[in-house]
């Protein structure tokens, strides 16, 4: 349906832009059958016109390809998201709803078998019923969400390709459309900062408190790309890039490292080690936005 | 008999309740923390929030915003901004100076002041992220503080290179007391370049040894090139400890000029100094010194070897050529299978190169 909606709103500015790359001559009134070797001439002079006119069509159009292009892919990315929404609202629906049956056979067990003393009617607003009607009014909210969700996507073939099984190992590439980063940095603040701003621009973004930790997530997620800082518990930046290199059956995930270390000895060993980049504490997060957003482009 | 038994009887009761009231006090001042802590951490979470969404939204309302709001909490505040600080440069930067002009200023000049070290520390160190230049003249009353506090004016101040800072900087060092000085080598290094004269006066100075190596290391560390000529007249000092630093200093330079230095110091009688040569030598990567790294192989000390090992990796095919032979030859076992090792090592990073 978002498709639907873009390719309607675009369609009229294409054909509009079509109308303008016609070439002038060929609007104006024609020559007269008669008069035929001028008819060859205006030809060949409409076509010396209309090569550069083509060739800026060309360019256009295929600018516009890669804008349509561009915005599918978001798209794409976006619906996967919501799919993913509906996957989870889905899982959280089947739990309580097998909560529910639970206590409904525990009410049953304990409406037929009365304890000694109990008189067996419930007076009133019981703990468990209170239960019972959260978790029901809980249960119809997501089932509302969960359709609107389901009618704002309307792209089964979409759905079906994401909920086909990946095949094992087949690729390190991003679930959700988005791509992942791992931080490997000890500095609470400092994981907490980065990952504010790069959840904000849509990254997943996985953590690791030490260099184990990262190869741990590592080996679990694949991501696409390491934040790394150098000074970390146990193995150091360093240690890490060099294990990071030799551990990887294929091209590892780039690296950049964020670290303080402002030495150019240690700036060198990192490069030397596979790090791509050398970001210096104090940095602007804006900074490391746009360098990442640059590398996944020229990766793309 | 009786008097003293009443007495004695008085005496013991006093003792209990005192022992009861400090105990009860004991707890119930721990309670009063627990409970400030968790207050104070639960307003940290709630306006750290509210900080990384002003961080991430450009122009300066939401920041203005959230100091409206929260400068009625100044200790979470200042603990919050000072985290922030020294991880933030750029725009975001501007964004806590925003807060901080707004919520703190006020309180953190007036904190200069206070009786509490403690206060005193806490605004010099948020002084030296965000004070206007113009204020700067607040700080200097606390280069004469106490020793944590003059350290962080120290910081403070060399926030803002000028070349009316920098003189009270490279003055409180060379006063200051020797166990605060380690403190200075992220001070200065931090001043890169503009420090050089600074540096240059202060090695002609009468200053501590201990000073003297700081500088020294510095030098190598920044690295300042053009203070090559002044610490070589280090080179030969009487203090093992200064001379450690020259090598090392020059093993950072790497200046091809002092390899002849390098030479001499590699077979200085401190092994120290001798493991800081051989590893300069071999950044260095003169052949000049195959022959010293080869003997340096053979060294009685195995940080000499170690960096011998590493210098000669590094010397391309007349050092694999030397590593060849140290690992043929029978008389040292071990300097054999080091070399040995060094080669293998050499495969294995060109076979990673050349797959």
């Amino acid at each position: 349906m978002r498709i639907k909606a873009f390719v309607n709103k675009k369609a009229p500015e294409t054909r509009k832009s079509d109308k303008n790359f016609i070439p002038e001559p060929s609007r104006e009134k024609s020559p007269s059958p008669e008069d035929s070797s001028s008819l060859m001439l205006v030809l060949e002079e409409d076509a010396e016109k209309a090569t550069p006119g083509l060739e800026k069509e060309m360019k256009d159009r295929l600018s516009t390809i890669s804008e349509f292009k561009l915005k599918l892919e978001n798209l794409v990315d976006s619906a996967l998201d919501e799919f993913v929404k509906v996957q989870a609202l889905d899982l959280r629906i089947a739990t309580l709803e097998k909560g529910l049956s639970r206590k409904a056979a525990k009410r049953r067990q304990k409406k037929s078998r009365p304890a000694p003393g109990e008189t067996g009617k419930l007076d009133g607003f019981l703990p468990e019923e209170r239960e019972k009607e959260s978790l029901k009014q809980e249960m119809e909210c997501l089932q509302t969400i969960k359709h609107l969700l389901k009618s704002m996507n309307n792209l089964p073939d979409l759905l079906a390709v994401a909920s086909s099984p990946r095949q094992p190992g087949a690729m390190a590439g991003p679930v959700n459309g988005k791509k992942k980063i791992l931080i490997v940095e000890d500095d609470p603040i400092s994981r907490k900062l980065l990952n504010h701003f790069l959840e904000k621009e849509n990254y997943t973004v996985l953590m690791a408190a030490s260099a184990e930790e990262g190869f741990q997530s590592i080996g679990r997620e694949k991501p696409d790309l390491i934040l790394l800082d150098i000074m970390l518990p146990g193995a150091d930046g360093f240690q890490f890039l060099s294990r990071l290199k030799e551990n990887e059956p294929g091209p590892p995930p780039p690296v950049f490292v964020i670290s303080s270390l402002a030495q150019e000895s240690d700036i060198v060993k990192a490069l030397q080690a596979g790090a791509i980049d050398y970001i210096l504490k104090p940095f602007s997060p804006q900074v490391i936005l746009v360098k990442i957003s640059q590398l996944f482009k020229s990766s793309r | 008999m009786n008097h003293l038994v009443v007495f004695i009887r008085y005496s013991v009761y006093i003792l209990i309740l005192f022992a009861l009231f400090i105990l009860l006090y004991i707890v119930l001042r721990r309670i009063y923390q627990q409970v400030n802590d968790k207050r104070f951490n639960l307003r940290y979470v709630q306006i750290e929030e509210g900080l990384l969404n002003a961080l991430s939204t450009p122009g300066p309302e939401s920041a203005v915003r959230l100091a409206e709001e929260y400068k009625r909490f100044p200790d979470v505040l200042t603990k919050l901004l000072l985290d922030y600080a020294k991880l933030l440069s750029g725009p975001e930067r501007e964004q806590l100076k925003i807060i901080f002009r707004i919520a703190l200023e006020k309180k953190s000049l007036r904190d200069l002041r206070s009786r509490r070290t403690i206060r005193r520390l806490r605004a010099t160190r948020l002084l030296g992220f965000f004070i206007d230049p113009l204020k700067m003249g607040s700080m200097l009353k606390l280069l004469e503080d106490k020793p944590i506090v003059r350290l962080a004016a120290v910081q403070a101040i060399s926030q803002l290179p000028t070349t009316e800072t920098l003189p009270l900087v490279f003055t409180a060092f060379e006063a200051d007391s020797c166990p605060n000085i380690h403190s200075y080598i992220n001070v200065i290094f931090s001043l890169g370049g503009i420090a050089e004269v600074y540096i240059r006066e202060a090695l002609k100075k009468p200053i501590s040894l201990e000073k003297i190596a700081l500088l020294i290391e510095l030098v190598g560390a920044i690295p300042l090139r053009s203070l090559y000529p002044d610490i070589l007249s280090f080179a030969d000092h009487p203090e093992k400890e200064v001379r450690i630093k020259v090598a090392r200093a020059l093993g950072g330079l790497s200046i091809p000029d002092s390899v002849p230095v390098l030479i001499r110091l590699a077979s200085d009688t401190a092994w120290e100094v001798q493991a800081q040569a051989v590893k300069g030598l071999g950044r260095l990567k003169s052949p000049e010194a195959l022959d010293i790294l080869t003997e340096a192989f053979f060294s009685k000390n195995w940080h000499v070897r170690f960096n011998a090992r590493s210098g000669l990796m590094s010397l391309g095919e007349a050092g694999v050529k030397r590593l060849e032979e140290i690992s043929q030859q029978t008389r040292d076992s071990y300097a054999a299978a080091m070399a040995a090792m060094a080669l293998h090592d050499l495969n294995l990073s060109c076979e990673q190169m050349n797959p």
